[in-house]
């Protein structure tokens, strides 16, 4: 069912959420000290925290132990607060679907940053300032901007700055981030493979549906057409759940 | 399983404490004495395992994230904090504790090989429980240093640091264990914790393991940091706490004496370690001096945390406290801080210059931006530093480097997520390196070709630096190189040159060059400031690299006695630029006009005599266009601090002070009079003979932020030239003195201070007092006759209760009492006493 979800979001194209997200910090029943981010849905959205997390409401996703990453030795935590709009810009280059947040959030691991990060051992009395640069990596009229960044498998530690949640009075755009093209050229690989990992969940799909229609033995152009049908179905399917 | 880990802490605190108690009350019987070593004997000690060391963090950084963390989930702040801290210390004793138990017991392993570790990391945490036992280490907590450190600081004896310890053992300090609940919830973010092995020391294996014993502390200490169970201790849900930073980066351990943890040798690991006695220091003074000084002003001037300071302040003003180890651990995060910024900012401004204007665009600005007149002066200073690197290589030792930056970078590559490789900055430095010179060259000979144009309203400076190169034949007058002229330069109005990064393309080409200075200077400190395991340091040991690379040799006075060492070799080789001992002859005349060259032809530099065949040449050679950069010569009286005014000759660059100083006995004073019991009238000729910076005109060149002229000359030359201070105590044999607290006490209470005539006396752990003429008297009785007095009656002058002139000396050596002639004032002065052989010629002979 997972996957048929998968599927319609990849068409449904357009990145008001509609949602919002929340970096929390707090103390667990254990008395342990948990990062989390919070997905709160409306009715409108209820879709995208169901598939998250089966709730239609709201998700709360652990972020893990970010062990030994406070430290101005890394890169990405010391550029993000100190120098975030030299070195990284968003991708334009990458739509961002529902599915490929969805893939992010439930697969990848990530640590989120705000302006008043707890991590923030490098200018933490600076929250104003931050969340100006902050904002200024969304573009106009942004607020609460949040960024997100990738953690090494090995060492457990801060490894990219790979995305941003964007958020606006209206509605929240998360936005893929990249290198910034006048700090260097090199490509963006992080993303590349997200996708890459959000495509193979679609093409298992499509192959089992190819299957499906192999089996019935139809013509080309009528299994593209039951094809689209199918599709029209499943969606209706799903809306009347 | 509640139940259990309760028993299990009750049972553990039980142990703790009584054991604890046990090895405190062993301890104390009554007062330990006091054992201060000389510095041959310091140096000669460093080739020893330590058995007694410091165990001190910085907890700076998690002390802001627990801050951050009670702030955003609306807790106490102070309350927070200080129990994350707590936990954080506890966490820390308690692992030691274990750890060194558990080596101690054979539990655990001594590790050796990498194989060895993985295999011993795996069983560690079954390892760890039987460890898991609290034994009789001593461990106290260190909150102020008093006279049971003494022999840290103290290297010599004399009345003054003597009248200083009496003073600390009369006003008695207390030690506080590191019992758990001794460990106090408060703000302290520089624990520092004293682990006494005396026990293991007995041990006879201990001189051939005790490296391997802490070399696999340190290593067991990092993996059960993350790994072992700390359910035992109070608050363990903070654990995760203690794991965001890095625990390397805050734990350093430091022997508590001359001894060592690491196995001392001459490599660039262990004398970058060394190193770090530079930052451990609490004289600001001391600090400009030393090869990282351009770094530490900026540090100290940056740093404006009030908070910090305010807790500065109150600390200076309490004497004895631990000032020093808060000092360090600031500087030296700082400093390491300073270096990570380094190496961000040359992968910015590489990645940034190449993106944007790929390397032939750089090239091609540059020639475009050389036949613009505006761009002259920055020209004069782009090519002054690049010749300095490249084609000059003062020592031939920038271009080694430069080939141990491209075999010895790889590590630093780590820290670069974004933009280029270290190894692709370097390939863009050596082709961007390549214009210019071409163009610097062509420069140059436009210069030389049509002096008279070109030269006006130029610096002379550059002028003489191309006379070096005898590009231009032209006479430096130097009585018109008149230095207030660089501070009325204007600097170019500031341009636009790849987003702000640089003002010009020659700027760029600057900063670049720059960049490479840092980065090889990154190399070199790798691995003490980028460090992935515990540090652990010889700071108390100012000789140990000396010795470590055969330098200084503690047991070889001959050697040594006749010169005076100026140059820091440790530091020299480490910082790649000199591998000289350089010697300056302090008789020279002052107030003449002098380059460093003449010096040299003078013969007032000197080399180590294995050199001394070819000074002259070494020398030119070594220190390249440095011989043309004139030296500033002054001599002042008013101690080692800035020459006095109008002594002092500035030229540009380098300068040589010089000056006199009568030493300090104080408690702090590391070069306070080392054996010397002479009753000298002589004002002590200290060797503050510095041939370095000259900082009053560096500071004045500070100021113009965009235009600070010869950026990396400046950093050259502070590597070139760093002399350290010709220490008299170089001829002194290797001594150990052992002073019995108690009769220190005595001295000390019935005269009010120490009479210098008791220094000797107490220094070899004999009472000074009641009468200081009877110890004076038995002391020289023993010296002349070889026989022990047991007891001696002084007879006072007739009408001078206070002066002898009769002594009689009784020993059970002897069968009849000897009496001699005696002159002594109550106060030990005037001492003499006539006794010989014949006096005595009666009494048995040993």
């Amino acid at each position: 069912m997972k996957k048929y979800i998968l599927l319609l979001s990849m068409f449904v194209v357009h990145h008001a959420f509609g949602m919002s997200f929340q970096s929390i910090s707090e103390f667990n029943s254990n008395n342990e000290f948990q990062k989390s981010l919070k997905v709160n849905c409306d009715v409108n959205n209820y879709m995208f925290c169901e598939h998250l997390c089966n709730n239609k409401a709201m998700c709360v996703i652990a972020e893990p132990l970010c062990q030994d990453c406070v430290t101005i030795k890394n890169q990405s935590l010391y550029s993000a607060y100190l120098d975030g709009q030299s070195i990284f810009e968003v991708d334009q280059d990458i739509p961002v679907t529902k599915n490929l947040l969805i893939e992010f959030l439930k697969n990848e691991k990530f640590i989120s940053l705000t302006f008043d990060s707890v991590l923030n051992i490098l200018n933490p009395e600076k929250k104003e300032q931050i969340k100006v640069e902050f904002n200024k990596l969304c573009g106009p009229n942004s607020r609460n901007s949040v960024l997100f960044a990738s953690l090494n498998q090995e060492t457990k530690s801060i490894d990219r700055i790979t995305g941003i949640m964007c958020q606006n009075r209206k509605d929240v755009k998360f936005k893929p981030m990249k290198v910034n093209s006048n700090f260097s050229k090199e490509s963006n690989l992080y993303w590349n493979s997200v996708r890459w990992n959000a495509t193979q969940s679609i093409l298992d799909w499509k192959a089992q549906q190819e299957a499906f229609v192999t089996e019935l033995a139809l013509t080309d152009s009528f299994r593209a057409k039951v094809l689209k049908v199918a599709n029209i179905y499943k969606i209706k399917y799903l809306i009347s759940q | 399983m509640n139940t259990f880990k309760l028993v299990f802490l009750l049972v553990s605190m039980v142990l703790n404490q009584s054991v604890l108690a046990q090895a405190i009350s062993d301890k104390n019987p009554g007062l330990e004495q006091l054992q201060i070593i000389n510095t041959p004997q310091c140096a000669a000690d460093m080739a020893k395992p330590t058995d007694s060391v410091f165990i001190t963090a910085t907890l700076r950084n998690t002390g802001i994230v627990l801050n951050n963390i009670a702030k955003t989930t609306k807790r106490n702040q102070l309350e927070f904090v200080g129990q994350g801290l707590k936990f954080y210390k506890s966490k820390l004793i308690y692992l030691t504790n274990s750890i060194l138990n558990g080596l101690n017991s054979g539990n655990l392993k001594l590790i050796t090989s990498k194989e060895e570790a993985l295999v011993n990391l795996v069983n560690l945490n079954k390892s760890f429980e039987k460890a898991n036992i609290f034994h009789h280490f001593l461990c106290s907590q260190v909150n102020e240093i008093n006279n049971k450190y003494a022999h840290l600081f103290i290297r010599g004896l004399n009345k003054d640091t003597l009248g200083e310890l009496a003073k600390q053992y009369i006003n008695k300090t207390t030690q506080t264990d590191c019992r758990f609940e001794n460990i106090k919830a408060d703000l302290d973010l520089y624990p520092v914790y004293n682990f006494e092995l005396r026990g293991l020391t007995s041990n006879k294996n201990w001189n051939k393991k005790g490296f391997e014993f802490w070399q696999s502390f340190k290593i067991y200490l990092s993996a059960a940091w993350r790994t072992a169970d700390v359910s035992a201790l109070q608050d363990a849900s903070l654990n995760n706490l203690t794991l965001m930073v890095p625990m390397e980066e805050e734990v350093l351990i430091l022997s508590n004496g001359c001894k060592s943890i690491e196995r001392p040798e001459c490599n660039s690991s262990f004398l970058s370690t060394a190193e770090l006695r530079n930052l451990f220091t609490t004289e600001r003074e001391k600090l400009e001096m030393t090869s990282s000084s351009v770094e530490m002003k900026d540090l100290i001037t940056d740093n404006t945390d009030k908070t910090d300071n305010n807790i500065k302040r109150q600390q200076a003003e309490k004497s004895a406290d631990k000032q020093w180890i808060a000092d360090f651990h600031r500087s030296y995060a700082g400093f390491a801080s300073k270096n990570i910024e380094n190496l961000f900012k040359t992968n910015k401004l590489f990645s940034s210059a190449v993106t944007q204007k790929t390397i032939e665009g750089l090239s091609n600005d540059l020639e475009t931006e050389f036949v613009r007149p505006e761009m002259k002066e920055e020209a004069y200073y782009m090519c002054a530093e690049h010749r300095l690197l490249t084609q000059e290589q003062p020592l031939n030792l920038m271009k080694i480097d430069l080939e141990n930056l491209e075999k010895n970078n790889g590590f630093l590559d780590q820290y670069l997520i974004y933009g280029m490789t270290v190894n692709d900055i370097i390939k863009t430095h050596q082709t961007l390196s390549k214009q210019m010179t071409k163009l610097c060259d062509k420069f140059d000979n436009q210069l030389a070709g049509d002096e008279n144009n070109l030269w006006q309203g130029y610096f002379p400076w550059y002028k003489s630096f191309l006379s070096r190169y005898k590009i231009i034949n032209a006479q430096i007058d130097q009585e018109r190189e008149n230095i207030e002229k660089l501070e009325i330069i204007q600097p170019i109005k500031a341009q636009n040159y790849i987003n702000k990064l640089c003002s010009s393309a020659i700027d760029c080409h600057r900063k670049m060059t720059e960049g490479i200075v840092q980065l090889n200077k990154l190399v070199i400190h790798s691995r003490v400031f980028f460090r992935n395991q515990i540090q652990s340091s010889p700071v108390f040991n100012e000789r140990s690299e000396k010795v470590a690379c055969g330098i200084y040799d503690p047991f070889e006075v001959s050697r040594l006695n006749r010169r005076k060492l100026l140059s820091d070799i440790g530091s020299s080789i480490l910082f790649g630029w000199t591998t000289l001992p350089i010697y300056l002859d302090i008789n020279y005349k002052p107030k003449e006009l002098v380059s460093f060259q003449k010096l040299v032809k003078d013969g007032q530099v000197k080399f180590d005599l294995e050199f001394k065949q070819k000074t002259q040449e070494t020398l030119s050679l070594n220190l390249g266009s440095f011989m043309n950069v004139p030296c500033s010569i002054s001599i002042s009286n008013g101690g080692a601090d800035m020459p006095a005014q109008g002594s002092n000759l500035i030229f540009s660059g380098l300068s040589v002070n010089a000056c006199k100083g009568t030493k300090k006995g104080t408690i702090e004073n590391t070069t306070s009079n080392v054996d010397d019991f002479r009753k000298s009238e002589k004002v002590n000729l200290q060797g503050c003979v510095e041939c370095a910076l000259n900082f009053r005109q560096i500071s004045t060149l500070g100021f113009l932020n965009t235009f600070a002229p010869v950026r990396s000359l400046i950093r050259i030359i502070e590597g070139v030239v760093r002399y350290s201070n010709v220490r008299s105590n170089d001829v002194i044999n290797p001594r150990t003195y052992s002073i019995n607290p108690d009769y220190l006490m005595d001295t000390y209470k019935e005269y009010g201070e120490i009479p210098e005539g008791c220094v000797n006396i107490l220094a070899k752990g004999l009472s000074c007092s009641p009468s200081l003429c009877e110890a004076l008297a038995k002391k020289e009785f023993q010296n002349k006759t070889g026989l022990v007095a047991d007891t001696v009656t002084l007879i006072a002058k007739k009408g001078r209760a206070d002066k002898f002139k009769r002594a009689i000396f009784t020993s059970s050596k002897c069968s009849k009492p000897i009496e001699t002639s005696i002159s002594c004032l109550s106060n030990g002065s005037s001492f003499r006493l006539s006794v010989s052989n014949s006096d005595v010629s009666e009494c048995e002979k040993d």
